[in-house]
């Protein structure tokens, strides 16, 4: 076996190479009739033909846990109910909007690390001095980061989401089966891991802000509470927006969940 | 992201003859199935048939429009009717509801009869406005800027925008087909979802497992329950 495998290995990079053209331009061929045919006719103004490639086909979804993962989903649906939604009632009421906008900004501007490291790791550099420049400009001109200063230079401004979990993307990792995490919600094994990482690279959860002198352990419980309360209010504008449009809330949420990532990772 | 404003929609007068015929010719390179003479007058309603992005800012400049007036309600006047029925008139004129209904079901379409092909496009039409109308918070006017148009083919284009609202910036793109009436849109993807792909995701299991009546069902219930929930 030894030698065989040593002769796989010497060819392995042409026949690569060649195995990619082929797919390529067997990928390639349907896409060039599928234009042609489209094209061919005069402008259609009869919507919805047989014979077009169907843009909302419903794709494969990973999913064996699903009905853990629907136990789950009713769980932190009681969960948010219950815990979540009064929290965010109680500080939108306690707080104007543009203390809230400021915290928003202040907590987005603290996860620039993860966003960084997504960038580097991805191999996207432009992007990581975007971030940079975004993280600087918001840190200085933005006060400490409560204003997004940076949205005014336009270089600066829709640099796409990046962590730990796009930059697996970009390494040709696939999201995996579909999970709902409890309390965190919706998520799939490939950013749940992407996750975890990104945790450590927020700076309120480094060791060195313990040597800090005159610390308390109150001081990071209560950041990471606030952070939590201050994302609430958007966090279930989103869900419950979702909810309500939703037949099978479940699969709504799946399926946007999966969307949402899918687009993030391409961009 | 650099917005100018249509090409349909700037004056003409002020280009002159050559700038008539510039115009004529930058449209008919913009989109390939209109014809040059038919560019040529360029006035707003026959260039909001050519033109899809014209389409789309005179939907969104009408549904904004709507949803935030100008004027402050006058306290003595009735109160308005809710926002989902004031703008349902706007949304008729620009969305092919029977499109968007055919696309959200899929495969199913062709296997469901014409009574209950009509019935759904009535409910899902509904519940699409209401979506659509509660995305709307009182409060500032969001700000809408038009990216660079994407041919997916000859009759279709996909239209990106950028809506900034309350400090923070979404990304909304449309899908727009050319039908008889002019470019009509049958999708709307907010950040990456596409509401269609949404729906056929829940629709699929229902029509496999229940047919058409599982569809009409289900999208009664959400509506029954919506009702319940707003009393």
């Amino acid at each position: 076996m030894k030698p065989l495998s040593r002769r796989t290995a010497f060819w392995s990079r042409d026949a690569l190479v060649a195995f990619s053209f082929v797919t390529l331009l067997l990928a390639a061929a349907p896409a060039t009739f599928a234009a042609d045919a489209a094209k061919s006719p005069a402008p259609s103004t009869s919507s919805g033909q047989a014979d077009e490639p169907d843009e909302f086909a419903v794709k494969p979804v990973s999913d064996p846990l699903e009905p853990l993962n629907r136990a789950v989903f009713k769980f932190n649906d009681g969960l948010y109910s219950l815990v979540l939604r009064p929290v965010a009632h109680g500080y939108q009421r306690a707080t104007p909007p543009p203390v809230q906008r400021g915290l928003t900004n202040f907590f987005d501007n603290l996860r620039f690390p993860i966003r960084l490291v997504g960038d580097v790791l991805a191999g996207r550099p432009k992007r990581a001095v975007q971030e940079t420049g975004k993280f600087l400009v918001n840190t200085t001109a933005g006060f400490a980061g409560l204003v997004r200063a940076s949205d005014s230079v336009p270089a600066l401004k829709d640099v796409p989401p990046a962590g730990l979990g796009t930059a697996f993307a970009a390494w040709g990792i696939g999201p995996g089966p579909f999970l709902v995490l409890p309390v965190i919600g919706p998520n799939d094994v490939r950013d749940t891991v992407g996750f975890a990482g990104d945790v450590y690279l927020i700076p309120t959860n480094w060791t060195a802000f313990e040597r800090i002198d005159g610390y308390h352990w109150w001081w990071r419980t209560g950041i990471q509470t606030l952070d939590v309360v201050q994302s609430s209010p958007d966090f279930l504008k989103t869900y419950d927006d979702f909810l309500k449009s939703a037949l099978d809330p479940y699969l709504a949420v799946r399926n946007g969940y999966l969307q949402y990532r899918e687009s993030a990772v391409k961009k | 992201m650099k917005t100018r404003p249509p090409i349909a929609a700037r004056p003409v007068a002020r280009f002159g003859r050559s700038g008539t015929a510039a115009l004529a010719l930058l449209l008919a390179l913009a989109s390939p199935t209109v014809p040059i003479f038919a560019a040529a007058p360029a006035t707003p309603p026959s260039a909001a048939a050519a033109d899809p992005q014209a389409m789309l800012r005179g939907a969104v400049d009408e549904v904004l429009a709507v949803a935030y007036p100008e004027k402050p309600a006058d306290p003595a006047a009735p109160a308005p009717a809710p926002l989902a029925e004031r703008v349902r008139p706007v949304l008729e004129k620009y969305f092919s509801f029977e499109l968007l209904t055919r696309s959200a079901v899929g495969p199913g379409w062709n296997q469901t009869k014409p009574d209950d092909q009509k019935r759904i496009i009535t409910l899902f039409t509904e519940l699409v406005i209401r979506t659509y109308s509660d995305k709307f918070e009182p409060g500032a006017r969001p700000a809408v800027t038009y990216a660079k148009p994407v041919e997916i083919d000859a009759a279709r284009r996909e239209l990106p925008t950028s809506i900034a609202y309350a400090g923070k910036t979404y990304s909304v793109s449309y899908r727009v087909r050319q039908q008889p009436e002019g470019w009509r849109i049958y999708d709307v993807n907010v950040e990456g979802v596409s509401m269609v792909a949404n729906y056929r995701a829940q629709f699929t299991p229902l029509f496999d497992k229940g047919g058409a009546a599982a569809i009409i069902t289900a999208i009664e219930k959400n509506i029954a329950d919506y009702a319940a929930a707003k009393k």
